[in-house]
């Protein structure tokens, strides 16, 4: 698979059709990968491809400016596909390296959570695709695989219960924004969080404003956010945000039966309408 | 003074500690390994490779309140602290209050970290399996210096420890404790300490870092160093010498709270005026304030080693590499914008 | 029913005391507030508890407001507009319903106690509905009683 992805992303930039290539690397210590950008044909055997690619790299097609080749696994395509519906990338000078991908594992070498439930093994849209030979299923299905299983014991607590949780996860927060600078749909130019008049989120790390900001964050990635748990995995003190952004997109599914990051013409849920839509909990 | 200790006798240590001081040491809280207040002994973790946030958190807490106001009246923070002990502290982080001193005690004092800084005992614990990300020896510090400890507590394992004083008052808390240290001891010591030293991989050559930034201010090697970091906050949090601070009005309490220059409106001026307000340039500050500016003006590095840069950066961004590879030679002028 | 108290009576029981639930209320200013004021013009009797905020639609209220005033420490809030159909904007409502479907799902599952948040739509004309749902909402979020979520942390503090 490599050697395919190293040739194709060498004709890219042989043709001009790109000028730089995000991809993934080794990292220094060569036990895990880091992003990379490559603007030169020598430049391509620096790209690799393991179960240690877990960056979005989407992140970074704002910033870069320019004709852009992106190597992309299916999760990291759903996210493309939503900053599409929402006009903030221009498909045409994006090049999609679509990569074939089991699943991915964190440093410890488990397997991501998220890949556990994964439909887009197979990218969903691409300019080219690179194919795994070898297709044995590394993931031992589970009995709790289910979409949403991972909600399941939150669900079941009462409420209070639910808000002691809660705030001891949110007790935590250091106010790093690594969940929010992560975030390939956290694109604000300016975050609320940084506004001081008036001053929505007290910016210190206190139990008010980080229940605040989580809540915000979580609420405005509602029918966005893809799943793609970068939030969760670069959370310096393990906050289970996959947690509060798959509640979102289960109620969003059963309410108004959108799933995100699949058909680059839709509209985003929450900038829609029915005119039937569930209205029962309103006297 | 140095005296050898079983690990029973410094378990009856730090029990007397814990009846007479404020405690805080190493714990497993929901799989972080973090600095709290701990009552119990069993609490305490022995073998860690270091702490997620560093102990400045207790001398510069991530959230402090300078003062109170309410309809007028101005409430100034309690001042007095119990005195506490902070227990199994690495030398890398003991090192980096040292730094955090230059700063907050040396022209200016500033009260609440004095008081602090006054009221802690730091009771050290040597550290003999050092991390891949360590790089303590290259910045004047090394896995078993007692530098800003009052008692550092070497390993020597098989259940024996060295305990070494570095003050008076850790002086008066080794005082009939434990036996003799004679040169057989000694010698372990040492072997020990040679061997973890060893174990620590990265070297950085520290030397030439000051030239190399000053030749490199415009360099486009910024450009392309940066381009992985997502600017978000935990290099800065996370460090020990990291010492950024804002300054906010929160519901009637005036609070001080951790700010880093990697964040955007770090810099942001009422005008909208943002001197720093590129990626790139937000990268390099980090740099040039650790190893330009704090160099020039207090003649140390700003970094201790403890490579927890390293550890948390969310997209594996190399920060001994990134300095390492700093070109010799001025480079082109960056690209604008 | 058969009530001998005086009106004086009956109005002391309206008067918030401490102990009394307070609620916002943010009323889109076509319908939702013009129907409280014509259950004040026509002396509708309902609870004072709520704290209305005029909005220009229902539309302009941002879930966030719903959650600082539950952070700010007030018991419960209410969101009124027009029926569906009869924005003024002539959308806005539906977006507002939307946005409210789905945030307080994520107030519940924070841990928020669902009789916390309500919804209503009244129009200019519904003085009488006004006063009922008012009736029902503060009866309901006293059932939830005061909201304690961050005075418990303060006194530790303290």
């Amino acid at each position: 698979m490599l050697e395919q992805l190293r040739k194709k992303a060498k004709e890219l930039l042989k043709n001009k059709e790109v000028e730089v290539i995000i991809g993934y690397q080794k990292s220094n210590n060569n036990s895990f990968t880091t992003p990379c950008f490559i603007e030169s044909e020598d430049g391509v055997d620096r790209l690799t491809w393991d179960e240690h690619c877990v960056y979005n790299l989407s992140l970074y097609l704002k910033e870069v400016k320019g004709k852009v080749g992106i190597v992309a696994k299916g999760c990291d395509v759903k996210s493309i596909v939503a900053l599409m519906q929402e006009n903030q990338i221009d498909r045409d000078r994006i090049k999609i390296i679509a990569l074939e991908c089991q699943a991915q594992v964190d440093q410890e070498g488990q397997i991501l959570e998220k890949c556990r439930t994964c439909q887009v093994h197979i990218p969903g849209m691409y300019d080219e695709l690179v194919r795994s030979k070898t297709s044995p299923s590394k993931i031992e299905s589970k009995e709790s695989d289910k979409e949403y299983s991972v909600l399941e014991e939150l669900e079941a607590k009462s409420t209070p219960e639910r808000w002691q949780f809660w705030q001891r996860q949110f007790e935590k927060c250091i106010r790093c924004y690594a969940c929010r600078q992560v975030c390939p749909l956290c694109y604000c130019s300016e975050c609320i969080s940084e506004k001081t008049a008036p001053q929505w989120i007290l910016p210190s790390p206190s139990l008010k404003g980080n229940t605040t900001w989580n809540i915000v964050r979580a609420f405005h990635l509602a029918g966005r956010c893809i799943d793609c748990g970068e939030c969760e995995r670069v959370c310096p003190v393990n906050i289970p945000l996959r947690r509060l952004n798959k509640k979102m997109e289960k109620e969003i599914q059963t309410m108004f039966n959108y799933v995100p990051g699949l058909d680059s013409k839709k509209k985003p849920p929450l900038v829609d309408f029915r005119v039937d839509d569930p209205q029962e909990f309103i006297r | 003074m140095k005296r050898l200790l079983k690990k029973e006798e410094l378990n009856r240590l730090l029990l007397g500690l814990m009846k007479e001081y404020d405690v805080i040491a190493p714990i497993d809280e929901e799989g972080l390994i973090l600095f709290r207040p701990v009552t119990k002994v069993e609490q305490v973790l022995w073998d860690y490779p270091n702490s997620l946030k560093p102990v400045k958190e207790f001398f510069l807490p991530p959230r402090e309140v300078l003062f109170q106001f309410k309809r007028g009246k101005v409430q100034p923070a309690n001042l007095s602290l119990k005195k506490r002990v902070i227990w199994g502290v690495r030398p890398c982080d003991a090192r980096s209050l040292l730094l955090l001193d230059k700063v907050f005690l040396d022209s200016t004092q500033d009260v609440y970290y004095r008081e602090k800084r006054k009221s802690t005992l730091l009771v050290g614990l040597s550290c003999n399996h050092p991390e891949k990300s360590c790089f303590c020896t290259s910045f004047a510090s090394g896995p078993h210096h007692k530098e800003g400890m009052d008692l550092l507590i070497a390993d020597l394992e098989e259940g024996i420890f060295l305990l070494e004083s570095n003050s008076p008052e850790g002086e008066q808390l080794l005082k009939g404790r434990g036996k003799e240290v004679n040169k057989i001891d000694e010698k372990i010591r040492t072997k020990i300490k040679e061997k973890t030293e060893r174990k620590i991989e990265r070297k950085l050559k520290p030397s030439q870092f000051l030239e190399r930034l000053t030749n490199g201010f415009d360099s486009s090697y910024w450009e392309k160093a940066s381009r992985q970091c997502i600017s978000c906050g935990i290099c800065r949090y996370l460090c020990p010498t990291c010492h950024c601070f804002d300054i906010a009005d929160e519901e009637g309490e005036r609070v001080r709270f951790w700010d880093g220059c990697s964040f955007r409106n770090f810099t942001k001026m009422t005008s909208g005026e943002n001197p720093r307000f590129g990626k790139r340039e937000r990268f390099k500050q980090w740099y040039y304030h650790k190893f330009g500016y704090f160099k020039e003006n207090h003649g140390v590095f700003l970094c201790v080693g403890c490579g927890r840069c390293l550890r948390n950066c969310p997209v594996k961004i190399d920060f001994s590499e990134v300095l390492q590879q700093l070109p010799a030679q001025a480079q082109t002028p960056a690209r604008e914008g | 029913m058969n009530d001998n108290r005086s009106v004086k009576e009956k109005n002391l029981e309206l008067k918030p005391s401490p102990e009394k639930v307070k609620i916002a209320a943010f009323l889109c200013k076509w319908c939702s507030y013009a129907g409280a004021d014509l259950a004040g013009g026509s002396r509708k009797k309902y609870p004072p508890n709520v704290i209305v905020i005029r909005t220009s639609c229902s539309a302009r209220t941002n879930p966030l407001f719903v959650w600082k005033s539950l952070e700010k420490g007030l018991d419960g809030v209410l969101v009124s507009g027009c029926h569906p159909g009869e924005c003024h904007y002539s959308e806005g409502n539906y977006h507002t319903r939307r946005n409210f479907a789905v945030f307080r799902k994520l107030l519940e599952y924070i841990g928020i106690e669902p009789e916390r948040f309500h919804m209503s739509w009244v129009s200019a004309a519904e003085g009488d509905k006004w006063a009922q749902v008012v009736k029902e909402v503060v009866k309901t979020v006293e059932s939830a009683g005061p909201n304690t979520y961050f005075s418990k942390k303060k006194e530790d503090n303290a």
